[in-house]
């Protein structure tokens, strides 16, 4: 049963591991980002293979429920995953303004009549 | 561009028409203006459309073609960002898919003349012999947003999601500045409402769609009104715009 529990832990962390890797491989994340899923990935690995890996950092932070440890460290990343999230937010809307810019500037130029060669292309 | 004559009310007036894969209804949108809406100048902001929306627009009107699709609040925006940069003094959104008839847009325009107000909405529901007749669904969904958006303003509206729409200048100043991205239509009522502006509704008939797909998709109706909700409770600690006096200033 606990070899089962570690199993399931140490797929758990392999998976975000590989997905913030294959993402970066495919240039769909920046490396600054994929911190956050490799630091949300590696405690899950070092857990299962570590049993007694909570009950360790709340014997040194002084925490006598080993679960509330557990919740510190989950609240911690859940904090990191948040500012990715505002960041996020924040390109999305420079990007909108910048693609309105282009536009009143294409019809500025008179370009709006112009094709594209990725006008068959979904957007 | 075509220019506007002097003597109609809808001098220095542009229609917005934003329109997303939208070839086979926006020549018609367009050209019903022209027959029924003289004088004002028509703006296509074609949203990235891959159908060629572009292509289909009669020549007499304008087209700001987006580099891809950023969605209906970012088409409309990028329409007051233009509206407010050649100096119109009123602007009037209407869809490109056919759902808003030409000859019900002097009655936005009346309406924002007359009534004081600084956007005039042009809702379905007040009109006494509607056209349009959304499939039950969608009128439950459109009464949750209403019910959200009266309770949160305090306001009697009556069609918070019609796209039909007219403004004054203070309020395409605003919009230029910042609009919402995700749900416009109900957000913006209750910023505006917030910042101080004064909005009326006004009774017009709509009709269904002609051709091009809703930005609603029926099955998303549901997540729809729950991120409504959810956005306009946010939009309670928002403040996008100075209030009336300092932005009409």
């Amino acid at each position: 049963m606990i070899i089962l529990r570690n199993l399931i832990v140490l797929a758990i962390g392999a998976t975000i591991l590989l997905m913030a890797v294959r993402s970066l491989r495919a240039g769909r994340l920046k490396e600054r980002y994929a911190l956050v899923f490799i630091l949300t990935g590696i405690p899950f690995l070092v857990l299962a293979l570590w049993r007694d890996g909570v009950g360790f950092i709340a014997d040194k932070l002084q925490i006598d429920y080993r679960t509330l440890a557990l919740i510190a460290v989950t609240m911690f990343f859940m904090l990191m995953i948040f500012k990715l999230l505002s960041i996020v937010s924040v390109q999305e809307r420079r990007i909108t303004t910048l693609a309105q810019n282009v536009g009143l500037l294409m019809h500025k130029q008179g370009l709006a009549d112009t094709t594209d060669e990725d006008d068959s292309q979904p957007a | 561009m075509q220019e506007s004559s002097d003597n109609t009310p809808a001098d220095r007036c542009l229609v917005i028409v934003p329109a997303y894969n939208e070839a086979g209804s926006v020549a018609q949108v367009v050209n019903d203006l022209r027959e029924h809406f003289r004088g004002a100048d028509v703006l296509v902001v074609d949203d990235g459309s891959t159908d060629g929306t572009h292509a289909a627009v009669p020549s007499h009107a304008l087209v700001l073609r987006l580099p891809f699709n950023l969605g209906i609040g970012g088409a409309v925006q990028a329409g007051y960002r233009y509206a407010y940069l050649h100096g119109y003094e009123i602007a009037f959104q209407i869809d490109g898919d056919g759902q808003h008839p030409a000859e019900e847009a002097h009655k936005l325009i009346d309406a924002l003349n007359t009534s004081g107000a600084d956007m005039v909405i042009g809702s379905r529901f007040l009109s006494e012999d509607p056209n349009y007749t959304p499939p039950a669904a969608r009128a439950a969904g459109i009464g949750v947003v209403r019910a959200f958006v009266n309770a949160l303003t305090g306001l009697p509206m009556t069609d918070c999601t019609s796209g039909f729409r007219a403004c004054n200048r203070g309020v395409i100043r605003a919009f230029a500045r910042w609009y919402p991205e995700d749900y416009p239509e109900p957000e913006v009522i209750l910023l505006l409402h917030r910042a101080g502006f004064k909005i009326k509704e006004t009774p017009v008939t709509m009709r269904e769609r002609t051709a091009g797909r809703t930005s609603i998709p029926f099955l998303k109706g549901v997540f729809y009104i729950l991120k409504v909700g959810f956005a306009l409770l946010l939009d309670l600690s928002r403040s996008p715009w100075p209030n009336k006096k300092a932005n009409t200033s």
